[in-house]
């Protein structure tokens, strides 16, 4: 796999992630109308920080319609990123991710989002390079080394946790989930065994992807598992977005473990 | 080889530092500014530990003195695969979570203040338009709303404590 290649895949796969991210946007609508929960009218004060000038931009841009708009517009671009690569393309997705982050105060979905905004910057930096091939491996280099961080860090503090090596947290952690009860996950809390055998298959797993990076093979391995891990982590917390958005960095960690 | 050798020497070194860095007490910014673009500013501790989640709960009245019962407002949903690949109603569930954990977090820098102070800030006006919201779509009767915030322990249901009793709001 080359540079390009990689950077082509990770451009088709976040712009799929942002097509899905999108879609569950326009579906919720009815919460940022002027009737909903983030009704502009409520929201718009939480800018007051920012100068008038910046104030008049966002109230022309996040009010109900201007922000549906905004919707449609992202959900073009992303469709066209799955064909053609373009700097425009990716730049003014970046500005649309920051803007609806900005409409939920931060960000909608936290780590997803965070994920979404380092593929897009980076890309996007890519994508002015023309084709530098030294570029484009510090671009691939860099979305590899915080993917690898994320598991790391995730990892290492889980590790430093009483609760955590016990199993405690992982009980805990699966008794305020957003869904009901199922036979598995209730399954899984009463087995302490069961708990203590996933929350270290966890920990381990996250410390040590970063030894996906030795070799094309291993990295194979630990990208499996990690899609295996996402899928639980849909199954039991209802986190779709997070497996779209760190698959599409899977591309740029195989291209590095092939350069190691 | 050598190429390989250095790049691998440069990885051990940046997550044995990191590594060291998670010795210390981590700071963070608290500024407004900063916090509404903290999507640019990536955070990777991804359920550190257990700890205090807010539950909403509301009670209606048709006269503003006599309520019903307090009701849990959000409700658990069904899980289902189809919404694998787009999963509008868990992550509206996720967003309202983090609302109110932004309402907890701004409750407390308006401690020593009265609930009267802090209801004219975003976030209290924001998890009242929830709790009205939720009333709605659960067919609440009533003239009068009122929601209040419940910090309990995940995993352990009996350790909780009501951190914001809301004043008492005309339904819209």
């Amino acid at each position: 796999m080359t540079s390009f290649v990689a950077l082509l895949w990770a451009q088709k796969l976040i712009a799929i992630a942002i097509i899905f991210q999108t879609l569950e946007l326009g579906l919720i609508r009815e919460t940022y109308s002027d009737r909903g929960v983030w009704r502009w009218e409520t929201l718009k004060e939480e800018f007051r920080i920012f100068s008038k000038f910046h104030q008049s931009i966002l109230n022309f841009t996040l009010n109900y319609n201007s922000f549906c708009i905004l919707l449609i517009i992202r959900l073009v671009l992303a469709f066209l990123l799955l064909f053609f690569s373009s700097p425009i393309i990716l730049s003014l997705l970046l500005v649309s991710t920051i803007l609806i982050s900005l409409r939920w105060r931060g960000t909608f979905n936290g780590g997803s989002d965070y994920v979404t905004v380092l593929m897009l910057y980076s890309l996007t930096f890519a994508s002015f390079a023309n084709s530098s091939e030294t570029i484009e491996n510090a671009v691939l280099w860099y979305i590899t080394l915080q993917i690898i961080s994320s598991y790391f860090i995730s990892g290492i503090v889980k590790l430093k946790n009483n609760n955590w090596r016990t199993g405690k947290a992982l009980k805990g952690f699966l008794a305020s989930t957003i869904y009901q009860d199922s036979k598995l996950t209730n399954y899984v809390r009463e087995k302490k065994v069961l708990l203590v055998v996933i929350s270290w298959a966890v920990m381990l797993f996250e410390v040590f992807f970063v030894t996906a990076l030795l070799s094309p093979q291993v990295c194979l391995v630990f990208l499996s598992f990690a899609l295996l891990f996402h899928l639980a982590n849909y199954y039991f917390f209802g986190l779709n977005r997070f497996f779209f958005s760190w698959l599409s960095c899977y591309p740029a960690i195989y291209y590095c473990s092939s350069l190691t | 080889m050598w190429i390989s050798e250095s790049i691998i020497l440069m990885l051990l070194l940046y997550f044995t530092s990191i590594l060291l860095l998670s010795l210390f007490k981590p700071t963070y910014i608290e500024h407004r500014k900063a916090y509404l673009f903290r999507c640019l500013f990536p955070s990777w501790k991804f359920y550190e530990d257990l700890c205090y989640e807010p539950i909403l709960f509301y009670r209606s009245s048709k006269d503003g003195v006599t309520f019903d019962d307090w009701q849990q407002a959000i409700k658990k949903i069904p899980r289902n695969w189809r919404n694998f690949f787009v999963n509008p109603k868990g992550n509206l569930i996720h967003a309202y979570n983090s609302l109110l954990l932004q309402v907890e977090s701004d409750k407390e820098d308006f401690s020593g203040t009265s609930v009267n102070e802090f209801s004219s800030s975003v976030s209290y006006q924001l998890a009242k338009n929830l709790a009205e919201l939720l009333a709605r779509e659960n067919n609440l009767g009533g003239q009068f709303l009122q929601f209040k915030l419940t910090s309990t322990m995940q995993g352990n249901s009996s350790d909780y404590e009501d951190t914001l009793i809301s004043l008492v709001h005309k339904v819209q």
